[in-house]
């Protein structure tokens, strides 16, 4: 598989390829060079996950579209109990 | 088929019509509506029965296949839909409803209505399975089309909430019933798709009856599900109500909660994921290292890495056995040579005039020259002589000349026997080892 960049992927691609990486190595039959050089892009993407799941923020908006047809966006609260 | 002179077998006739149905397109997909009657089914599975208007009646089998689909028991007296393809039976001469599909009538119209429109939309192809999208993991933002108040939108803010608490939702609200909600809904699937970051779409409202599900059997939401760039779920009513737009989404949850779930992922089972795959990624990092660090580890006891130099070692021994052989080699043949010289020394020895002396005799020469007297001649009285003993040397006189003749003078050299002497010394010389 090609290495796609890594800034790039989805949460999704990130794992898959996390998941390839963690079972390349685990295979342990790479050069010393080419485990290292996969480990490190294990660890960025682990890191990329990690950020994928907390970078989101816990928001409700409310779509509207204006007089034109076009999308307007409002925060909305609606917690639990509402 | 081409006009005939005389008559024909009733089997050619009967595959005749037989032709004539099965060509017709309108008896190919058909719904019929009748009273079911004569109700039995085999116990191969399939069903036989009648349906039966005021007037006239129809032979319908339903084979197995179709028949084990059923959500509803049918039974004698029940009024249905029954849809399927009419043809004839060769063997009796009759035609007959091959019935696929059997639906209570008890909604009349808007039910058909249904069927058609499912019907119609599927031979389009709006409901392939090739064409249903994977649902994202982690969406960056969840689009609901819903109504802002009612169950369905409690249902998935708090089950998006418990599994990611984090989630970005955004609703886009509308009527999910009475004819102005398919416009509503088609327009928020389409506006939500230009929503950045809007990676799914759940569209759907509570139960009810089929006539409050009714909007998501419109063909304007059908088809804004089907243009819709981003996957939908479909989140319409209870378990057991299929609408058209279920049909078409992506993936079918049978209510909100659970288009909530399919969603988003939970927040925990994926840290725990990660965190496990991270663990993974060390150990297997680690392990690998420990194999290649043992792997140098026996490398460097091995005897070629451990003593480097043995080699180097091993010819200088070689070096030194051979020195050792040469100088032996060397001392036997001086020791050799020695011998034959010690041989041939003695032998000189032997011939040596010392040694004559050494028996008593001497040299007698002329006093003051070097010349030997060898005859009695030579000395006349009076003579001055010097004798050479073996130890020291005798000056005399002759006292009676003697009997021999002239003697002639021959001249020897003590010199040179002293040289010879002294050469024989250094011959000892200093010895090896």
């Amino acid at each position: 598989m090609a290495r796609k960049k890594t800034e790039s992927m989805t949460y999704e691609q990130a794992l898959e390829r996390l998941e390839q990486v963690v079972r390349d190595l685990e295979r342990g039959d790479l050069p010393l060079d080419a485990s290292l050089e996969l480990f490190q892009e294990g660890v960025e993407l682990t890191r990329l996950c990690s950020q994928l799941l907390d970078e989101a923020e816990r928001k409700i908006e409310k779509l509207t579209l204006d007089e034109n047809g076009r999308p307007r966006l409002e925060t909305v609260d609606l917690e639990e109990g509402a | 088929m081409a006009r005939r002179e005389g008559p024909i077998s009733v089997s050619e006739l009967t595959r005749y019509v037989k032709g004539l149905v099965d060509g017709d397109a309108v008896l190919r997909r058909i719904w019929v509506r009748g009273e079911v009657s004569n109700f039995k089914r085999h116990y191969s599975g399939h069903l036989y029965f009648s349906l039966k208007d005021a007037q006239s009646s129809l032979r319908c089998v339903m084979f197995r296949s179709h028949a084990d689909r059923l959500q509803f028991e049918p039974e004698s007296g029940m009024s249905v839909l029954a849809g399927g393809s009419v043809s004839v039976y060769e063997r009796d001469g009759v035609y007959q409803l091959y019935a696929e599909e059997l639906q209570p009538d008890g909604l009349g119209a808007l039910n058909l209505a249904y069927l058609q429109l499912k019907a119609r939309l599927e031979e389009e192809g709006l409901f392939d399975p090739a064409r249903k999208r994977p649902i994202p993991r982690l969406p960056r933002k969840v689009g609901v089309v819903t109504a802002m108040t009612g169950a369905a939108i409690r249902d998935i803010v708090n089950v998006t909430r418990r599994r990611f608490p984090n989630v970005h939702l955004v609703i886009a609200p509308v009527l999910v019933q009475g004819t102005e909600a398919p416009p509503q809904i088609a327009r928020a699937l389409d506006a939500l798709t230009q929503v950045d970051g809007v990676d799914v779409i759940i569209c759907g409202r509570g139960g009810g009856s089929l006539e409050d599900l009714w909007a998501f059997n419109d063909e304007r939401v059908a088809r804004a599900i089907h243009r819709c760039s981003v996957p939908v779920i479909s989140a319409v009513g209870h378990e057991t109500d299929f609408t058209i737009a279920d049909f078409v989404a992506d993936l079918r949850a049978p209510t909100p909660s659970a288009a909530a779930e399919l969603a988003v992922p939970d927040r925990r089972e994926e840290q725990l994921r990660l965190t496990a795959a991270q663990a993974r990624l060390v150990g297997s990092l680690r392990r690998g290292h420990e194999i290649k660090a043992s792997r140098l580890r026996a490398l460097l006891r091995s005897p070629a890495l451990e003593r480097p130099l043995d080699g180097v070692r091993q010819r200088r021994q070689r070096v030194d056995d051979l020195s050792r052989a040469m100088v032996s080699a060397m001392t036997h043949r001086l020791q050799l040579q020695r011998a034959r010289r010690d041989q041939a020394a003695s032998q000189l020895q032997a011939l040596s005039p010392l040694a004559v002396l050494a028996r008593g005799y001497s040299v007698t020469r002329l006093a003051g020259t070097s010349r030997v007297v060898r005859s009695a001649g030579d000395a006349p009285a009076g003579t001055m002589l010097d004798l050479t003993l073996q130890e020291g040397e005798l000056r005399c006189r002759v006292l009676e000349a003697g009997t021999q003749g002239r003697p002639r003078p021959q001249q020897v050299s003590l010199a040179d026997i002293g040289l010879a002497l002294s050469e024989r010394e250094e011959d000892r010389g200093p010895q090896e080892d």
